[in-house]
């Protein structure tokens, strides 16, 4: 132990200069504040500062790094340390000992000015630092004791880092790829990727010095065959890695995370969901058929809300242009400012024959952000974007045509598909309004169907065929007919929870208001009453067989939540599911109402966030989660 | 001087690449005794000292120091060797006196005091790099270091390279008084015949990758002279002597042999016509250019 501390000390004593600098510049930095007049001193101070902690330690990790035992070799000055009663481990524990000391001792030094005027950077980042200049250290011993043998291995050693390079980049373009390349550079994972290569290439310099001693060309191929062993060692378990992390499961998810999103008709969802126990933290958005259990995985980062078509046999979302080097660089938008500009592409995805079969098209309106609706073929897109909607062909990705159009909660091609209804909040004046409004594409006519003076807090809660209910805020909720422009308001002294409402296939609309569930016809007369309890909300309401009225309801005790199935024509409960609540409800209520006795309007939530369906025959049956297992 | 051997070198062979720079190479060095290895520049000292030291692996063989395989017991063998490279190796940075106290530690009868005289009379200043010092100052730092340890084997390897004639001496009458107290062996390569030769006790001598030569420094001055013989008109050989080197001058003939006795002359004198023969005893330089320089060139 004294031999290696022995060792460490002559490396720190011989190198002191780099602290001393270290320290000189924290002080440069920090006087500066000083010095300089205010209001700019403290900006160039804190800029100093930052190239400082920067520049410096990574400059003398490789300083350090590749003179700790490069140099020796290089003056054959090894000897002189092989010719002691010392051993090969001694050797390499002192000099990186003291190596360790120099460089983290540095990154101290430069990090303190930086500390002290309020940029912090936290302890886990600063554990994260020492690692990855520790990692650097050892690296630069690598090449400069390679580079520095003088052997023609060092070609090798070249290519096989060429080789190295390509096969992680093709690994991390992969995970990338599958959205999960965040995985490497999570605060669990870094660490361990940073300790793993450090480690691996202390290791090899251990090797190195073992067997190759004051023999430079000897202690190169020790180093070689260390360096390139480890690295398929590591390389390989990567791929096996990669291949574990992208393999996760429905059957392994614990619960479904937002969004969850549930085609009208037909049988597919679409979740995002984390398996249970890790898979580093890898979370995919599943696109899955409910009934058959068939999916596909997909990147977080490229789904955006989808729209589905009315029958359930297509879903099309735009997919945002994500680079697989997004996951890796520190600020893509200041590395790489022109992948901001590539295009966002089309996805499509055919459902309702088993596993989803998911396309990428192009999309030609450069600014589109999310998909708003389908026509009923499956043909036409409407998507939105920051300067309006354009209406776009999805075999051509082309542009059909498009108006200045913003603020839209949902939209619907009307039946034939010849004319788009939007649901929007126009920004054009002071008062605020919620318009229906009609649009043909063919010629760019508008026509306004109804305009309700509303709050900021406008929420649509539902619609169906020519009649939607909007919650105004304060003002209370309303029945728009789209068909006359008449606008019925109900309690305008209701409280400001945006609450649910449905439009049934009866007719009649069903909606909370206040502590009650009110069954009203169009013209906003009552037909039955279901109470609700004080601290219980309305969570959302369901048809799940035709005139039947499922009333989701929430409360904080997670055994007191439910859903009452009720007659919607009488408000006579039929039955009460404790735990489980209507499933796919999206803030807002912006998607199309499931047509009744689908899949999406028998499908709940549990407790712990799994999918159960309600039979006809009133059997549960798991979808996804902990009782799908 | 007992007949136990501290170093022991057997069949070892140094390859660097296609080359081969030692083959088939043994010998021993018993201990107490002054080990002088020749040989020319290029003709595998120093990778025999490596191999020695355990620095090196070799090809083939191997090195038994104090009994124990040089590579495998390196560390523990090191504590009984001092020495002093061919190249002055100590970390440049650091000064005489922190070379010193960084291995100071590493020695279990480690002796500073004598180790600072030393200094102090090879006037090395105790605050200056060792990188900044003369060669001489370097040698000497070397020396002293080696010598602090007090070293049951002492392995020098050609240290007076460089050294001016004043330095020379003084690196010997050190060695020599080391030597004299404390009967450490010493295993010495070196190109200053001149020097060793008053201390050495057994030569070796390497020539294109083998040893032609070991034996004491008696024996190998007893076998070899320089025979001169004057012009003779009857038929003449060598006989029974086996010449080095032989030439034909124009006062006579003169010869090289490696095979001297008194009962060889005897026979020789018998058997030659010229009553002009004369025996001329060679010294140590003459007997390695006779051994070592036939090839010719300059390496």
């Amino acid at each position: 132990m004294s031999a290696v501390l022995g060792i460490a000390r002559q490396e720190v004593s011989t190198r002191r200069f780099l602290l001393a600098a270290a320290a000189a510049l924290s002080l440069l930095a920090w006087a500066l504040r000083a010095v300089l007049p205010p209001g700019w001193s403290r900006e160039l101070g804190q800029s100093l500062a930052l190239v400082l902690f920067l520049a410096f330690p990574i400059a003398a990790a490789i300083a350090v790094g590749s003179s700790l035992v490069g140099r020796d070799l290089a003056e054959g000055r090894l000897s002189f340390y092989f010719s002691r009663p010392l051993s090969a481990g001694a050797l390499w524990a002192g000099k990186f000992l003291g190596g360790t000391i120099l460089v983290a001792g540095a990154f101290l030094c430069c990090y303190l000015p930086l500390a002290l005027s309020g940029v912090g950077i936290g302890r886990e980042a600063v554990a994260i630092w020492l690692l990855a200049l520790v990692g650097l250290m050892a690296f630069a011993h690598t090449i400069s004791s390679m580079y520095r043998s003088g052997s023609r291995l060092f070609a090798l050693d070249l290519s096989l880092g060429a080789v190295l390079v390509t096969v992680i980049v093709v690994q991390v373009r992969h995970l990338g790829i599958a959205g999960a390349g965040h995985v490497l550079l999570t605060t669990a994972a870094l660490p361990f990727d940073l300790a793993v290569a450090a480690a691996a290439l202390l290791a090899a310099a251990a090797a190195q010095l073992a067997y190759g001693r004051a023999d430079a060309r000897r202690g190169h191929v020790a180093l070689s065959a260390t360096v390139w062993t480890l690295a398929l060692v590591a390389v390989a378990a990567l791929a096996l890695w990669s291949r574990w992390v992208l393999g996760v499961t429905p059957a392994e998810v614990g619960g479904v995370r937002h969004p969850l999103l549930v085609a009208p008709s037909g049988s597919a969802l679409l979740f995002k969901g984390a398996p249970e126990h890790g898979r580093a933290g890898f979370s995919p958005v599943f696109l899955m058929d409910g009934e058959s259990g068939s999916y596909v995985r997909l990147a977080p980062e490229r789904v955006t809300f989808p729209a589905f078509t009315a029958d359930g046999s297509a879903a099309v979302w735009v997919a945002p242009a994500v680079s697989w080097w997004w996951y890796v660089t520190p600020d893509p938008g200041l590395l790489f400012r022109g992948a901001e500009a590539r295009r966002a592409a089309l996805a499509v995805a055919r459902l309702g024959h088993g596993t989803p079969v998911v396309e990428e098209r192009a999309l030609e309106p450069p600014d589109a952000e999310l998909a708003l609706a389908l026509d009923g073929d499956g043909q036409r897109v409407l998507v939105s974007g920051r300067s309006g909607v354009s209406l776009v062909d999805i075999a051509s990705g082309r542009l059909v045509a498009e108006a200045p159009l913003s603020n839209i909660w949902a939209a619907d091609f009307l039946p034939g598909g010849a004319a788009v209804r939007f649901y929007q909040t126009p920004r054009d004046g002071s008062e605020h309004a919620f318009v229906v409004l009609d649009w043909t594409p063919k010629d760019g006519k508008r026509v306004e169907r109804a305009r309700v003076p509303v709050d900021p807090r406008v929420f649509l809660l539902a619609r169906r065929g020519d009649l939607a209910v909007v919650s105004t805020g304060m003002r209370g909720k309303a029945i728009i007919d789209t068909t006359s422009g008449a606008v019925r308001r109900l309690d305008s002294a209701t409280d400001d929870v945006p609450g649910a409402a449905l439009v049934l296939s009866t007719g009649l609309v069903a909606l909370s208001l206040g502590e009650e569930v009110r069954i009203v016809t169009r013209d906003g007369d009552a037909v039955a009453r279901l109470p609700v309890e004080p601290r219980t909300s309305v969570y959302a309401l369901r048809e799940p067989a035709p005139g039947e009225l499922a009333v989701g309801l929430w409360t904080l005790s997670l055994d007191r939540r439910r859903t009452v199935f009720v007659d919607a024509a009488t408000g006579t409960v039929r039955r009460v599911e404790q735990g489980l609540l209507p499933a796919g409800v999206r803030y807002g209520a912006m998607d199309t109402q499931p047509q009744p006795g689908s899949f999406a309007s028998r499908l709940f939530t549990g407790s712990r966030g799994e999918l159960v369906t309600l039979e006809p025959d009133g059997r549960k049956r798991a979808i996804v989660g902990v009782a799908a297992r | 001087m007992s007949g136990e051997a501290v170093l022991s070198v057997e069949d070892l062979a140094v390859r660097y690449g296609p080359q081969t720079v030692l083959e088939g190479v043994s010998f021993q060095v018993p201990r107490g005794s002054v080990f002088a290895l020749l040989g020319r520049n290029g003709s595998g000292k120093s990778s025999l000292v490596r191999c020695a030291l355990g620095l090196q692996k070799p090809a083939r063989g191997g090195v038994r120091l104090f009994g124990e395989d040089a590579w495998a017991a390196r560390r523990r063998a090191m504590g009984r060797v001092g020495v002093v490279p061919e190249q002055p190796d100590a970390p440049p940075e650091l000064t005489a006196g922190e070379l010193l106290a960084f291995c100071a530690p590493f020695y279990p009868a480690w002796n500073d005091t004598s180790a600072r005289d030393r200094l102090e009379r090879y006037s090395v200043p105790p605050r200056v790099p060792f990188g900044r010092l003369s060669k001489g100052q370097k040698g000497a730092v070397m020396l002293a270091l080696a010598l602090a340890a007090s070293p049951e084997l002492l392995v020098l390897d050609d240290p007076t390279l460089g050294l001016d004639a004043v330095a020379r001496r003084a690196l010997y009458d050190e060695l020599i008084g080391e030597l004299a107290d404390r009967g450490t062996t010493a295993l010495v390569t070196t190109h200053d015949l001149d020097g060793i030769e008053p201390i050495a006790d057994r030569v070796a001598v390497l020539r294109g990758a083998h040893l032609v030569a070991n034996e004491t420094l008696d024996a190998l001055k007893a076998r070899f002279r320089r025979i001169r013989c004057g012009p003779s008109a009857a038929p003449f050989s060598w006989e029974p002597f086996e010449p080095i080197t032989a030439a034909e001058k124009d006062w006579g003939r003169e010869a090289v042999v490696g095979n001297f006795t008194e009962e060889r002359l005897g026979a020789f004198r018998a058997r030659t016509v010229s009553d002009n023969v004369e025996v001329v005893a060679l010294s140590l330089e003459e007997i390695f250019l006779s051994l070592a320089g036939t090839a010719g060139g300059l390496s």
